[in-house]
């Protein structure tokens, strides 16, 4: 694909773009706490940055992976330069203070959501490549660069946090609710 | 501890707490609680039913083409560049002036042109000039251009207010006395040769 980028730069873009700006997108939705309009930005400065560093790319490594990777450190960057985003909803630390008619999934939800937000980045990173991205433990471990052990480790604290802030939610009803496969 | 950390990992994604053995359900009680293990399994399952926003990434603007001004260019190019700008700056420096100098007297002329318009007249002066070491000869054209104006007015101070500047001298009877001496009385005419006139006209 660099090969094809290297003589055919714009087709080539638009081919790249085609594949996976939408994945990417999805991505950056998650990592920036919802901010679409962000997340756009993010996507359109990706792929500016892949055409200007389309020679660090290792022919050995999955493109998709090196793209990800690029990803992770643009909101890496971010997060280092605006550093923990104020809650949009800090009503959500307190559920007890939101409509009693509220259907308790969509509180949970909201609160898990609120949580995830929340994570230091480099649990954040690793969550939601996993589980909201669905991504091999392989293949986060390689756009984190860091060890297959780091990232199960970074995943287990990741959850134990954001349970430690669900606490309050009766764990009984939640079996009713979600089931792990 | 990173290789605990590991392993409760990995039990959770893979069993639920009953489905655990004992030796592994001991093993994580001495981390967690049966709640905690239970919840964390929760919220890795609820967390694939979070709804994010589903848009359409925006069509992918090209990158624009580096202008003139905003290219970068490498440390020598712009030495280079600023050395030649010095350079010709010297050059142009070492030329002498042209001055062009126009003298008015205090009072200006007032001048119109010929039907209000200036009536010029050009002309051609081809000058081959050889310049040594350069061949061919370069052919410079100057061309004089002359304009036809017409004064209107005088200036009022002319010539007229001059003062006099030529010394005549003065006239008086000791410049009018006659100063010659006759031939007769001169001695010196003695030597000369006797000399006889005829009147060759009879």
């Amino acid at each position: 694909m660099v090969q094809v980028m290297d003589h055919h730069s714009h087709a080539a873009l638009v081919e790249l773009h085609k594949r996976y700006s939408k994945k990417l997108l999805g991505y950056f939705i998650k990592m920036l706490n919802k901010d679409v309009d962000l997340a756009q930005d993010f996507v359109q400065e990706l792929f500016l940055k892949l055409m200007e560093k389309k020679q660090l790319f290792d022919p050995e490594k999955k493109f998709y992976s090196w793209i990800f990777t690029i990803a992770s450190n643009m909101c890496k960057t971010a997060y280092r330069h605006h550093g923990k985003t104020i809650s949009l909803h800090p009503e959500l630390n307190h559920p007890s203070n939101l409509a009693e008619n509220l259907a308790e999934k969509q509180l949970f939800l909201k609160a898990l959501q609120h949580a995830i937000d929340n994570l230091e980045h480099h649990h954040k990173t690793v969550f939601v490549l996993r589980y909201l991205e669905h991504f091999p433990l392989s293949e986060i471990a390689v756009i984190t660069e860091s060890s297959l052990g780091t990232v199960k480790s970074r995943l287990f604290y990741a959850t134990k946090k954001i349970t430690d802030q669900l606490k309050h939610f009766d764990p009984s009803f939640e079996t009713t609710l979600f089931k792990l496969n | 501890m990173e290789e605990q950390h590991e392993r409760l990992f990995d039990l959770i994604e893979s069993k639920s707490f009953e489905e655990l053995s004992k030796e592994e359900q001991a093993f994580v009680l001495e981390h967690l609680s049966e709640e905690e293990y239970t919840l964390q399994r929760k919220v890795i399952a609820a967390s694939a039913a979070l709804e994010y926003p589903s848009e359409e990434p925006l069509v992918l603007v090209p990158q624009e083409k580096k202008r003139f001004l905003n290219r970068s260019i490498p440390l020598y190019q712009a030495l280079l560049g600023a050395a030649s700008i010095v350079l010709l700056f010297l050059v142009i420096g070492n030329k002498k002036p042209v001055l062009l100098n126009w003298n008015f007297s205090d009072v200006p002329l007032q001048i119109s042109l010929t039907n209000g318009s200036a009536s010029m007249q050009t002309i051609h002066d081809t000058i081959v000039k050889e310049i040594p070491g350069l061949r061919p000869a370069t052919k410079i054209i100057h061309d004089t251009i002359a304009i036809v104006q017409q004064v209107l007015q005088q200036p009022e101070k002319r010539l007229t207010e001059v003062t006099q500047t030529l010394i005549y001298p003065e006239l008086n009877e000791k410049l009018l006395e006659s100063r010659s001496q006759s031939l007769k009385d001169d001695q010196a005419a003695n030597l000369l040769p006797p000399v006889m006139m005829v009147n060759t006209l009879k």
